[in-house]
């Protein structure tokens, strides 16, 4: 019995032995470099990437505290996220984040075009750098675009570890073939949240003169064959508001579950541009569209 | 619930002792795992942190404890917690760093959230310069060195 707390109270000391570092705060001294690198990590996590990056300027310590974040959301277009991801050093990120929100004007568009599709393809390196994400996150359409367009371009798409994907998303039809491979790439998806919502995009003018004109490929054959259900940038809002918006709900959640084997649950977020009030209340109301044992579906 | 009447003493690094009920004592993670592993003792020193600061971490577990007890209508609690955090962590910059150690040292997760999301929204939109001197942070770099840096990442700095 003495023997045991004798252990015990030695373990409390361990524990609560005077924390230097606590100490020197208290007393006034350099407050944030006296911080662990895990506070640092923490508190940059919840910057910005771009923002993060702007740190690395402050001192020698501070110059590379943002390659070592956990997660990693990046909210820029093509240069930075080649250069973010050259420079990142952890191995394992817990978390990818990529917002565009920005509505894209032709230059940028070539930009992003020539990014997704420059020789050693810099989406192929952003998803080598993903294959061990387990929570990863798409706002924006022009990389799921653009991802659609890689792919018909003879990209591979590695498989996925990721276990709960978010995507921001219109249901135009050149973003259908991207997530319809980013499921079937990820084996243990086991939650989707799809924000049904208005996001800018580019239009499928532009994507069609450059599979013609670049690559020498048909359109037509490319994205219509296998996707008609789901409507050109052109036709897109005009079936919102109205019951078309609810069988393209319904077609989405049907692709959703033909290549999504093991998934538990589907939440959508029902965003105004495709869905009116009365139409929301009642999917709200009705709850799930395609029954379907095993997967719950929820709207929002 | 039955336990929840029991008082545990917290000790401040100036001996002060502070007495809580075990439902908020547990709400920093190190106590709790103490009384796991059968550290039954009724007072518990926390040597690390003082008075002052220990105070408030007790005041902000207190709270979410509180809240935490009151069933439904749990949208509006939500909201009065998140008020509660936003005041709570209107402080000045020393305080919250303590605040932000202390909470890292007795793994109280929500705390060191907010403390760190706070940090981070203050030196979000700051110049480099201005973060320095608010955290005295000092800049061992070269203006050589530094000017490496900022070519490495020069997309980050560009507005």
């Amino acid at each position: 019995m003495a023997k045991r707390r004798g252990k015990r109270s030695r373990r409390q000391r361990r524990i609560l032995k005077p924390h230097r570092k606590i100490q020197q705060v208290i007393e006034g001294a350099d407050f944030i470099n006296s911080m662990p690198d895990e506070i640092l990590n923490h508190i940059l996590s919840f910057i910005p990437i771009d923002l993060a990056i702007r740190t690395s300027v402050l001192s020698r310590r501070w110059r590379h505290a943002w390659c070592e974040l956990p997660c990693l959301h990046l909210r820029t277009t093509g240069k930075g996220i080649d250069q973010t991801l050259l420079s990142y050093r952890r191995l394992k990120i817990m978390s990818f984040k990529l917002r565009v929100t920005h509505k894209v004007t032709e230059p940028q568009f070539n930009s992003w075009v020539e990014f997704a599709m420059s020789r050693n393809t810099i989406v192929l390196k952003m998803l080598a750098k993903l294959q061990n994400v387990e929570r990863l996150t798409f706002c924006g359409g022009y990389l799921l675009q653009i991802l659609s367009l890689a792919m018909l371009c003879g990209v591979r798409l590695p498989k996925l570890k990721v276990q709960s994907l978010t995507v921001q998303t219109n249901f135009a039809r050149s973003v259908i073939p991207s997530i319809a491979r980013l499921l079937q790439n990820s084996p243990g998806l086991k939650k989707l949240e799809v924000h049904a919502t208005y996001v800018s995009y580019i239009t499928d003018a532009d994507l069609d003169a450059y599979l013609r004109i670049s690559q020498g490929l048909d359109s037509d054959t490319c994205w219509r064959s296998k996707h008609e259900v789901f409507p050109t940038t052109s036709r897109m809002y005009s079936m919102s508001d109205c019951n078309d918006a609810l069988k393209l709900l319904d077609s989405f959640l049907r692709l959703v579950l033909r290549n999504a084997k093991r998934l538990e649950k589907i939440v959508v977020r029902l965003g105004d541009s495709y869905f009116s009030d009365e139409q929301r209340e009642r999917l709200l109301m009705v709850g799930t569209l395609s029954p379907n044992n095993n997967v719950s579906i929820e709207f929002k | 619930m039955s336990e929840s009447n029991k008082k545990i003493s917290l000790i401040s690094s100036e001996g002060e002792a502070f007495e809580v009920s075990e439902a908020v004592a547990r709400e920093f993670e190190i106590v709790a795992h103490m009384l796991e592993d059968g550290c039954s003792g009724s007072s518990i020193p926390i040597t690390t942190v003082d008075s002052n600061i220990l105070g408030k971490v007790i005041e902000y577990c207190t709270k979410h404890v509180e809240v935490g007890n009151v069933e439904g209508n749990s949208e509006k609690a939500e909201k009065d917690l998140e008020e509660f955090d936003k005041r709570f962590i209107a402080v000045e910059m020393n305080t919250l760093f303590s605040l932000i150690l202390a909470a890292n040292y007795l793994n109280v997760k929500g705390l060191l959230n907010i403390g760190c999301q706070k940090v981070a929204d203050t030196i979000k939109d700051m110049k480099p310069e201005e973060v320095r001197s608010i955290f005295n942070i000092e800049n061992d770099y070269t203006p050589a060195e530094e000017e490496v840096v900022r070519k490495e990442n020069e997309w980050a700095f560009q507005p």
